[in-house]
């Protein structure tokens, strides 16, 4: 993602229109299979919306990763997101969009108090309180069921609608799910590119050498935080608006475990990583619903396939044909 | 006489029951060299990671251009004018050596998020001026030939030069170098003596070095200050340093330097 810098000298001219038109069919491919499933029936509907959501939450997890911390409890801002947007919206009466804006500032400003604290933490020390604070979610959704619904969650959501329109059909909520999903990955790539995304870049790669070039590792940890954890939240926000149903049981670490997993597996450090990532490991659950202990092996030899032999992750492949016909 | 730069206060740090600087004070006015010089385990370090904010101090003051730095966070510091190298090479190695410098400077871009968000306001640079700001700090260590080369590729004594031209981009008033002639070869420790009367006389800095390489110490700095466990034992220009009894004794004499 970072072109002509950090390209080798070897005749760029001659190879750039080759680039150019694999791009073009790359985004062809991309919007083809972007537009399928309005016509390929209610199940690739529904696969296509939940591609659509990770790819926002994913997104969120990746942010945060680039500024050099993973969190191993993004199923928390997600459940955070989820329950505030419906309580918020039972409590004072808003309209779901209303709630949803709501939801996020909620989520927002919980990131920043917990970020404040816990962003001091390196390493697996910040992936251990990560994922202790998100059972800690899960379990006061469960424990404070007057509130919450506990076990049972609660029902009967209203789907989300703005100005009247309301998104209560799949096709619709599609549209929807798919114009955020693009958001996502436009907010990331105008993030990478800018001085703050290099500020993250450079924070992850070397925090003493940041801090000593008078970066503040926290407050750009902070910034990264806050924004990844926002994401995951409207992506919370989403989910519940259109299965319209909310249990603690969707914010198990499986969940936690199932973003990091579509995040390495699509490509950490890569601006398509969460796009490639959603897009390959979403439907295999769901493929293989009959057995839900299967969806941990795909996910598990998945991951153990590509750190072996792919680090980079799925959207590392082009760079890495470029490479090998440059070679040739 | 104007009031020095840097004023170190009876600056101290104890590690548990060890104290590894105590009661160390000293000023450095502005454009001086002045060197830090002792034995091992002296505590060079240390006082260095205390003036840098990269460790609180236990007791004493770190005054700035009559600014209170003391436990300062980093990035703080860098941000008042007061910049470290690294003792060991450091540098964002998986990138080129234009980008390290283009790291360097995101601190200071005017009217970017990345500026607002780190409090800075002096020194700035309009993000147009960057280009030649990159230059400019790669016609100062003399890499102009490397800048596409990723740092981690570097021969030893250019990453060292890096680390400098990367302190240089935060457009410091003052630099703290951590023993920056370690591992340099003759010919290299030359270069070194002349880039760093050349940061003094032309871009008008002032340096503190910690530094272990007599020759280069003796040449370069106008003043030393000598530590031996941790505190102070002398002061004054290279030649009354050398010519010191107690410095003698406690440094040179010490048997491990007896025949160096």
């Amino acid at each position: 993602m970072t072109p002509g810098l950090s390209m080798p000298n070897t005749a760029p001219a001659a190879r750039q229109p080759a680039h150019a038109a694999w791009q073009a069919a790359g985004f062809a491919l991309l919007a083809a299979l972007a537009v399928l499933p309005w016509f390929s029936g209610p199940f690739a509907l529904h696969l296509a919306i939940q591609v659509c959501l990770n790819v926002l939450i994913v997104g969120g997890l990746a942010l945060i990763d680039r500024a050099g911390q993973l969190s191993f409890g993004h199923s928390a801002p997600v459940a955070v997101g989820a329950y505030a947007s419906v309580l918020l919206g039972q409590w004072l009466g808003l309209d779901s969009l209303s709630a949803l804006l709501a939801a996020l500032a909620l989520a927002a400003v919980l990131a920043l108090a917990l970020g404040w604290v816990i962003l001091r933490l390196r390493g697996v020390y910040f992936v251990l309180v990560t994922f202790a604070f998100a059972e800690l979610v899960r379990l006061l959704l469960l424990d404070f069921a007057g509130v919450t619904g506990g076990a049972s969650g609660i029902a009967g959501i209203a789907p989300m609608a703005v100005a009247g329109f309301a998104f209560d059909t799949r096709e619709r909520f599609y549209a929807l799910a798919l114009a955020v999903a693009l958001l996502s990955v436009l907010l990331l790539a105008r993030v990478y590119d800018r001085p703050l995304g290099r500020a993250m870049a450079a924070v992850a790669a070397n925090p003493a050498l940041a801090e000593s070039v008078g970066l503040s590792v926290l407050r750009v940890q902070l910034v990264a935080y806050v924004l990844g954890s926002t994401m995951a939240a409207l992506g919370g926000v989403l989910t519940v608006r259109y299965i319209g149903f909310v249990s603690p049981e969707s914010f198990a670490t499986a969940a936690s475990v199932a973003f990091i997993t579509m995040l390495v597996i699509g490509g950490r450090g890569s601006l398509f990583g969460p796009l490639a990532g959603a897009i390959v490991l979403t439907p295999l659950p769901e493929l293989f619903r009959g057995a839900v202990q299967t969806q941990h092996l795909f996910y598990g030899a998945a991951l153990i396939v590509i750190l072996r032999f792919l680090p980079g992750g799925i959207a590392s492949v082009p760079a890495r044909l470029r490479n090998l016909r440059g070679r040739a | 006489m104007t009031t020095p730069l840097l004023q170190v206060q009876g600056l101290g740090k104890r590690f548990g029951g060890l104290a590894a600087v105590k009661d160390l004070s000293f000023d450095v006015r502005a454009g001086e060299i002045v060197g830090l010089i002792g034995p091992n385990g002296a505590g060079k370090t240390t006082a260095f990671n205390l003036i840098s904010g990269a460790l609180p101090p236990s007791e004493g003051q770190v005054l700035f251009a009559g600014t209170d730095l003391t436990g300062a966070r980093p990035s703080t510091v860098v941000a008042a004018g007061l910049t470290r190298t690294f003792q060991s090479t450091t540098t964002f190695a998986a990138e080129s050596v234009q980008r390290n410098i283009e790291h360097a400077l995101l601190s200071r871009l005017a009217g970017t998020a990345t500026q607002r968000l780190m409090g800075r306001r002096e020194r700035l640079l309009a993000p147009g001026d960057a280009a030649a700001e990159v230059d400019r700090l790669l016609d100062i260590v003399e890499l102009q030939a490397w800048r596409h080369q990723s740092a981690s590729t570097l021969a030893y004594g250019l990453q060292k030069k890096l680390g400098i031209a990367i302190a240089l981009a935060t457009r410091p008033a003052m630099l703290l170098l951590d023993e920056p002639a370690a591992g340099l070869n003759h010919e290299e420790c030359h270069a070194l003596t002349r880039l760093l009367r050349r940061l003094r006389d032309e871009q008008r800095l002032t340096l503190l070095l910690v530094e272990h390489h007599m020759a280069v110490v003796m040449e370069v700095c106008d003043r030393i200050v000598v530590l031996v466990q941790g505190g102070k034992i002398a002061e004054g220009t290279p030649a009354q340093v050398r010519d010191n009894p107690d410095v003698v004794e406690a440094y040179l004499g010490a048997p491990e330097h007896a025949h160096a």
